[in-house]
């Protein structure tokens, strides 16, 4: 059975599975003297071994240790290879990587890198781990640019071609993943303007706290509300699940997603939700999402918490539209999308299953920047 | 491989046997240990050190990867010390005691043993230590055997939901061993 495999991508870079049709650039890209010197390709390096390489992708997946083809999104030149080499007993996972020497300089190690360790922390990954050969400079950069913490040397902690040597070792934390530079932002597509660490928003009544792990408890509780379990896809049944959400939640580091807690200022309790999501720095757009435990409804809670985020995305992230989804037979959450000044520009049938399991008729909303704010008057006659 | 006692006086360090069960379970009533080894339940019954002894210990000793001695002194247990594969040439090193074993040098004198065997008889390189920051009684003991400090991994150990850096030290078979 071929597992089946996802790919990612930045603006310019695509990760997929390696396929057949590698095998010859693979074989390339490996006569190069610095990836012979420094990974574990076997020496010398036939065709032979590329084909055996990508054989072995499938088999790998299956045992939790992915494989990625990085290539160039536009052309679909191969430009490095990147996965998970090892797993421990408590599941960390140990990533390793080489890039093509045509496709060196331009920042596409980073970039896979961090593609890499943000699929692997959204399929659950508490933990990323990077060991190389001390001395191996290249890749030390790479790892400590995309967010990884060089934790020491391991003595003789590495076989390398034959000998035991002296192993640099790092790790990666969920939300310590490093967006990079201006430059290297505007290539992956990530806002300018986009907060890497969490940040709080404030109303009148309301706190908009970014999540944390202690909150799991308290997701697992206020997501089996049955009206906020109806109108949330996923679901959440259990603190493992509850704890993994708060874990993706709280990883702000993808610059497309946002989320935060609706809490009373001064209690814990979880009122509600509020995320910004699918936002794309090209489109300069974005979704608008929220939810509520009955106890906020009634007053305007909903649109109070949501009208702060709306805020945050067009005053300081700089967006000019944010799109606004909500099943038709959830009339609770038109009144607020109408309140919030989100013009009905459509409904789209059955295009979204929801927690109750049945695939619903949407509204489409949708705000502009320029739109006026909802509840202003003109004064002009 | 075959089970093996190391004798070491007045330590005898022997493999545990289903007779241990009770005793076992009465050696390991201090929520020190289990507080500072996430490996460990708590609260520890029969049921955990029959599944200790009959389980892990045994199918760790038939493949090689997993070995585990009781500490004993006059057939008294006051411990365990293990060793554990975790690549080729690369054994980990565990350990607790007894509160009333405590401070007379058992502990040193159990892993240095221990990992003598590592080097001779497991064939390994390098014995690798690691213990959660603060457990500064465990790394007292690594120190004297010589194990040379290496780094602290974050978020490598601790129980679900509390994750807990951890102290990682190594010790080579090329090092000059604290006698």
């Amino acid at each position: 059975v071929t597992p089946e495999v996802p790919t990612v991508r930045d603006a310019d870079l695509l990760l997929r599975a390696f396929v057949e049709a590698d095998a010859d650039a693979v074989l390339r890209a490996c006569q190069d003297e610095q990836i012979q010197r420094w990974t574990t390709v076997p020496v010398p390096y036939g065709i032979e071994d590329a084909r055996s390489f990508i054989a072995g992708g499938p088999a790998g997946w299956q045992a939790g240790r992915p494989s990625f083809a990085a290539v160039d999104a536009t052309t679909g030149e191969l430009l490095g290879s990147f996965g998970v080499v090892d797993r421990n007993e408590v599941g960390d996972a140990e990533i390793g990587y080489w890039v093509a020497p045509w496709a060196r300089g331009r920042g596409v190690a980073t970039r896979s890198v961090r593609l890499l360790c943000r699929y692997l922390f959204d399929e659950g990954a508490e933990r990323i781990t990077w060991s190389a050969v001390v001395g191996n400079v290249a890749s030390r950069r790479v790892a400590e640019a995309a967010g990884f913490t060089v934790e020491g040397t391991r003595r003789l902690g590495m076989v390398h071609r034959g000998e035991r040597v002296d192993a640099w070792t790092a790790s990666l934390l969920p939300g310590e993943l490093r967006p990079g530079d201006a430059t290297e932002r505007a290539r992956s597509g990530v806002l300018a303007t986009w907060p890497i660490e969490p940040v709080s928003l404030h109303t009148p009544r309301l706190l908009l706290r970014p999540y944390r792990l202690t909150d799991a408890p308290g997701l697992l509780t206020y997501a089996s509300d049955p009206v906020v379990a109806r109108w949330d896809p996923e679901g959440i049944d259990t603190l493992a699940e509850a704890t993994a959400r708060c874990r993706r939640r709280m990883d702000w580091t993808s610059g497309m997603a946002a989320a935060w807690i609706v809490a009373d200022p001064g209690d814990t309790t979880i009122l509600g939700g509020v995320s910004l999501h699918e936002v794309d720095a090209h489109q300069e757009s974005g979704e608008v999402g929220y939810g509520m435990l009955p106890v906020g409804r009634g007053r305007g809670l909903a649109t109070e918490a949501t009208a702060a985020v709306v805020d945050f995305a067009f005053a300081t992230l700089g967006l000019q539209r944010l799109c606004l989804w909500h099943a038709v037979a959830n009339p609770d959450s038109c009144r607020v999308a109408e309140r919030l000044g989100f013009a009905l520009e459509g409904v789209t049938r059955k295009s979204y299953r929801y927690g109750d399991g049945h695939l619903h008729d949407e509204h489409l909303h949708a705000r502009l920047a320029d739109d006026p704010r909802p509840g202003s008057r003109s004064d002009r006659g | 491989m075959e089970p093996v006692t190391l004798v070491d006086p007045p330590l005898v360090l022997r493999p545990p046997a289903e007779s241990d069960v009770e005793g076992l379970t009465q050696a390991i009533q201090d929520h020190e240990i289990a507080r500072w080894i996430d490996a460990i339940p708590w609260p520890y019954t029969d049921s955990d050190s029959r599944f200790f002894i009959t389980q892990l210990s045994r199918s760790g000793w038939e493949s090689g990867d997993h070995v585990n001695w009781l500490i004993t002194v006059d057939d008294a247990i006051l411990g365990v010390v293990g060793l554990h594969r975790r690549y080729p040439e690369v054994q980990e090193v565990g350990y607790w005691l007894t509160p009333a074993a405590r401070g007379r040098g058992l502990a040193t004198q159990a892993v240095r043993r221990v990992c003598r065997f590592a080097f001779e008889e497991l064939d390994a390189q390098r014995v690798e230590w690691q213990a959660v920051v603060g457990n500064e009684a465990s790394r007292r003991v690594a120190e004297r055997v010589g194990f040379r400090f290496e780094g602290v991994l974050r978020s490598r150990l601790g129980r679900p939901g509390s994750p807990a850096d951890a102290w990682m030290a190594g010790l080579l078979r090329s090092d000059e061993r604290a006698k």
